[in-house]
């Protein structure tokens, strides 16, 4: 009996070197793991490199499954850098930390470029590894795409996986448009079945495939008639009822809905805002907004701490209106507030004055635990509201100095890079975001915020059983993506 | 993989040591007198390369059993195999090695890569093993599963564990890279249990016989069947499977014999990638079995490199001077010093290979002088005062010479590799005499007979007339059949113009003829030693014991003489100035 994903991995292994082009939920991290069990079964011994820790363990998951155990190795390409540039410092003309400092990512990566020009590094790959796979590719910039050419040098059976259709520009490096890719890698042509979609909408998956020959630039996609089954559009103006009900109305209990809205984080988080707490807002990795508060913190006396807090709430919390100028004011003069009477809001009252009471940040990590049971509040900000707690009472545990705070935070985000976000049922987040992410439903929240190929792409593919998109009007001119940076900023 | 370059630091012996071995080179020979460090050099790999989890280190393995300063050995590897240089073995941890031993942090463009292994120890005496960088602070630690990878092993007295089937034995070892799996080894161990010798599984029996003609080949025993068996000799449940010749364990066959088969067993279970250290190379085997030996291990591709220490001349003997390293330890420094330069060396090793093993050489004149000097040695030992070291003890060798412009020669090559050389020359012939400053120059002694004399007229020219009756005597006595040695000899003195006596042993009567004492000198002087009658060991050694004995010689210019021999024998020499000491030769050159 022959299984037709050996074959696959197996004729794929035979092209070595060359590029696959994925689609989102045909099986990319399958294909990839069943060609590396080919190769190791034939002795091989592999290099597999992706962008993201998340996707490290993904893949390192389902080539367990897959019953491969050794002869591979799986990194980020950030850390392989890394590994190459902290061993052959002259080599790479730089000395790196012990600890590497991840936004320094890019100098590691030309530093690993330049050591595995060396012959005595080719030879140290070349006796490591026979094959390379690196996955993910249209994430990869122009320095990443240096770095993996050098290392074909050493490693010429290399094999490229990734969708072009999702290269959603996010870093400061432009990335490498695919056909620059194809030129060293040529294009391997595998069948493209929308697995993700089988059991739950398979008229979805096979559309999705369809949409990757018309989404193209300068294409009229008219939303108002020719969709699949489960996708649908709705007319919405600014107020913002038409998202309100199609979030409230989206998704039996137990299924998982991604919002897609805004640009920027801070229109992600009003909108989220604007859900009530039905929704929560999903935080970059960097966690630039937790950052900032606990930036904030790490500077306050230990007098500010109460006001800080309320600042705080009102940043993650709907329903935050009583905590207005003259409460606020009292906890920036180190007073108590609970006498004022705030209707649904006394528990959080209570919480701001045991930390007037005792202004330490062990009280403080205490309060934050009793604030949510506040009637009058929501929490749209889970994530940062638990991680901030987290690095609150990491610093405590440490011993309590304010300075430690942003280290702890740092760790904590440390571990989603490792292990992965924690899911949660209803999030609000942006397309850089939930790249790989699978959701039952998907809302887009604003259908001319998604308007070029890839992020309409990408908001689209997030789904297995349905797409709701808001707009203004249901025809949509497909715009070009960026794969560089802005030389203007633009609104 | 090859060692490129050894480092040593208050091991034992060593206070520092730093040596770069010629680069190609597969077989190395270290020779020096018995303190010199040798053994301590291949301890100090082996252990720096062992694939044990921990090593046992005492207070007196430090230098002057001081463990404040700790003992460090670095052994740089080149040409490491895949396994070794992938980037989950010692692939990141990469230095770069010139020719001279000179080392890089990174691996650069124009030198080789290496990787060099640490072995440190400190007053807590918990070894670690880590992998070196210059210039880093922090090492990582080396795992012994890795080290394992190295395949260095040392052929001694503890051979006998190889020649049984454990885990970290050759044989267990070659059982696993043959069948694959540790499983063929456990069977066969139970059923060794169950049953002895006849329920061995036939993978373990065909095994035996393999091992039996690879141990035929390099010359261990001429075996009737070789067969594992169960060695009751010991109780723990793993490695009680041994080697068995028909009923009779491999262990109670000679040293010799089980250290020959250990070297083959190393071969079969690495083959061309074994590391082998070979103290006294030579123990327990006869000669011929010695020079078989050396033949096999200096085979190319037997073993990746060998180290072995030797203190037998026969060895030399079949040796190439290239093959040598002269291992010298000065005041806790130890100096390794290749010998493949000068080319005339080789000839002096065949010739006189015992030289080489020594500290101290006397280079004589020719056969006469060579065994009046062990003459000399004899009794200047004997007459020692308590506490004083003998001319052994000292590493002090006499050498056969070749006449006055040979040994000089032979001198002066000599001090060019670094011994301490001491020149017993006749002072007759000019070209000899015009080498003396050269040899003086070069650091050597030179004790030269006076006035133009050979040794023969330098003793004549002291002797009165019944001296020379006594020494005509001596010659004649000591030859090896005086009858007829008293005819020829007498008739010899006629022939040089003696006069014809009644009593011609009598030179007295010499006298009465008419001849002077001068010219009675001169004949006899002249004679003995064209006619070479004191040129054999014992006859050399019976003049010695005449000189040493004689009343006319106690004083003047002969005593003079021994007196300087004496001292150049005895008393110390200003320690040479220490280097590292280095191959000037391009890289991959080979030494062949």
């Amino acid at each position: 009996m022959t299984d037709p994903l050996r074959e696959t991995a197996r004729g794929f292994a035979a092209a070595l070197p060359a590029s696959v082009e994925m689609p989102a939920g045909a099986g990319k991290t399958h294909l990839l793991s069943a060609t590396v069990r080919e190769l190791t079964e034939d002795g091989g011994r592999v290099l597999v490199l992706t962008h993201t820790n998340a996707g490290v363990h993904a893949i390192q998951k389902r080539l367990a499954d897959f019953g491969v155990a050794t002869r591979y190795r799986v990194s980020t390409i950030t850390s392989f850098a890394f590994t190459l540039a902290r061993a052959y410092p002259d080599l790479a003309e730089v000395r790196v930390p012990a600890i590497p400092n991840w936004s320094d990512s890019t100098i590691y990566i030309e530093a690993a470029s330049r050591g595995s020009g060396s012959r005595h590094i080719r030879e140290v790959l070349r006796s490591s590894f026979s094959h390379m796979l690196v996955d993910e590719y249209q994430d990869c910039s122009r320095s990443h795409h240096r770095l993996v050419t050098t290392l074909t040098d050493a490693i010429p059976t290399t094999g490229i996986l990734g969708d072009p259709m999702q290269a959603i520009f996010g870093f400061a490096d432009p990335l490498i448009p695919w056909a620059e890719v194809q030129e060293p890698f040529p294009d391997h042509d595998v069948p493209r079945l929308p697995w993700r979609w089988v059991g739950h909408n398979e008229a979805l998956g096979a559309w999705l495939i369809d949409c990757r020959e018309f989404l193209v630039p300068g294409f009229e996609l008219d939303l108002s008639h020719g969709l699949p089954n489960g996708v649908s559009f709705r007319l919405s103006a600014a107020d913002g009822q038409a998202l309100r009900a199609a979030c409230r109305t989206t998704g039996a209990a137990g299924d998982s809905v991604l919002v897609i809205s805004g640009i920027r984080q801070e229109q992600t988080r009003a909108t989220a805002a604007k859900l009530g707490g039905m929704y929560s807002t999903m935080e970059e990795i960097g966690g630039s907004f937790m950052q900032g508060h606990l930036a904030k913190l790490a500077e306050c006396a230990p007098g500010d701490y109460a006001d800080w807090l309320a600042g705080f709430i009102k940043a993650s919390f709907c329903g935050h209106a009583g905590l207005d100028g003259p409460v606020r004011s009292k906890l920036s003069k180190g007073r108590t507030v609970s006498h004022y009477n705030r209707e649904g809001l006394d528990e959080a009252m209570e919480a701001l004055d045991r930390v007037v009471a005792d202004p330490t940040l062990a009280t403080l990590a205490a309060a934050m635990s009793t604030v949510g049971q506040a009637p009058a509040l929501s929490l749209h900000s889970h994530e940062a509201w638990s991680e901030v707690q987290t690095a609150i009472r990491g610093a405590v545990a440490g011993g309590g100095q304010s300075e430690l705070l942003l280290g702890e935070l740092a760790k904590a985000r440390d571990r989603i890079r490792h292990a992965g976000r924690s899911r949660r049922r209803r999030v609000v987040s942006r397309t850089l975001l939930v790249k790989g992410l699978e959701y039952d439903h998907v809302v887009i929240a604003n259908a001319s915020e998604v308007a070029d190929a890839c992020n309409l792409y990408v908001a689209l593919s997030r789904a297995r059983k349905t797409v709701t998109i808001l707009g203004a009007s249901p025809k949509l001119i497909v715009a070009e993506t960026r794969i560089e940076p802005k030389l203007k900023k633009s609104k | 993989m090859r060692i490129r370059r050894i480092d040593i630091e208050n091991f034992r012996g060593v206070q520092k040591l730093s040596w770069a071995a010629t680069p190609g080179r597969t077989f190395f020979t270290l020779i020096g007198p018995g303190d010199a460090t040798k053994s301590t050099v291949l301890t100090a790999v082996e252990r720096c390369l062992s694939d044990r989890w921990n090593i046992a280190f005492h207070d007196t393995d430090f230098y002057g059993g001081d463990v404040e300063k700790p003992i460090v050995i670095r052994v740089a590897l080149g040409e490491l195999s895949d396994d070794l240089m992938a980037l989950d073995a010692l692939g990141a941890y990469l230095c770069g090695i010139y020719p001279n031993g000179d080392l890089t942090h990174d691996p650069q463009e124009d030198n080789d890569p290496c990787v060099v292994i640490e072995l440190r120890v400190g007053s807590d005496l918990e070894p670690e093993w880590l992998a070196h960088r210059p210039g880093d602070e922090e090492s990582v630690p080396v795992k012994a599963s890795l080290r394992a990878k190295f395949g260095t092993y040392r052929i001694d007295e503890r051979v006998d564990a190889h020649l049984r089937w454990s885990r970290m034995s050759a044989l267990g070892k070659l059982t696993q890279v043959r069948h694959g799996t540790k499983q063929t080894l456990t069977e066969a161990n139970r059923a060794a249990r169950k049953a002895v010798a006849e329920k061995v599984s036939p993978e373990l029996a065909k095994l035996a016989s393999e091992v039996q003609v690879q141990m035929e080949k390099i010359g261990s025993a001429d075996f009737i069947e070789l067969k594992p068996g169960l060695d009751l000799s010991l109780t723990n449940a793993q490695g009680n499977l041994a080697l068995f010749d028909g009923p009779v364990p491999l262990m109670n066959f000679g040293l010799g014999t089980r250290r020959l088969a250990g070297a083959a067993a190393q071969r079969l279970a690495n083959p061309g990638t074994a590391l082998l250290l070979v103290d006294e190379v030579e123990y327990g085997l006869e000669p011929h079995r010695l020079v078989h030996l050396l033949w096999e291990l200096r085979k190319e591709g037997a073993y990746a490199q060998v180290f072995v220490t030797t203190h037998s001349p026969t060895a030399l003997q079949h040796l190439d001077a290239a093959d040598l390293v002269m291992v010298r330890s000065a005041g806790g420094v130890t100096t390794m010093r290749p010998l493949d330069d000068p080319a005339n060396l080789q000839s002096l090793l065949r010739g006189s290979p015992e030289a080489f093993l020594s500290r101290r050489i006397i280079v004589t004149e020719g056969k006469t002088e060579y065994g009046l000097v062990l003459g000399f040695l004899e009794r200047w030992n004997d007459a020692l005062p308590e506490g004083t070291a003998p001319s052994s003890a000292l590493g002090v060798v006499a050498v056969e010479g070749n006449g006055g412009t040979r040994s000089a020669t032979m001198a002066s090559t000599l001090l060019e590799v670094g011994y301490e050389v001491t020149l017993l020359l006749d002072s007759d012939d000019p070209q000899a005499n015009e080498k003396v400053p050269g040899v003086q120059a070069e650091g050597g002694v030179v004790v030269q007979w006076t006035d133009g004399n050979n040794t023969e007229s330098a003793v004549c020219a002291e002797l009165d007339v019944d001296g020379l009756t006594d020494f005509l005597s001596l010659a004649i006595d000591s030859a090896d059949d005086p009858e007829a040695a008293e005819k020829s000899y007498l008739d010899q003195l006629v022939c040089a113009g003696a006069p014809k006596t009644p009593e011609p042993r009598e030179v007295s009567s010499w006298l009465s003829a008419d001849l002077d004492l001068e010219a009675a000198r001169n004949i006899i002087a002249t004679r003995a030693h064209e006619k070479s009658w004191f040129k054999m060991v014992a006859k050399g050694k019976a003049l010695a014991k005449f000189i040493l004995t004689s009343d006319h010689l106690a004083a003047g210019a002969v005593a003079g003489k021994l007196d300087e021999l004496r001292a150049a024998i005895y008393e110390p020499r200003p320690v040479a100035e220490v280097a590292m000491v280095v191959p000037e030769v391009a890289a991959g050159a080979d030494g062949d």
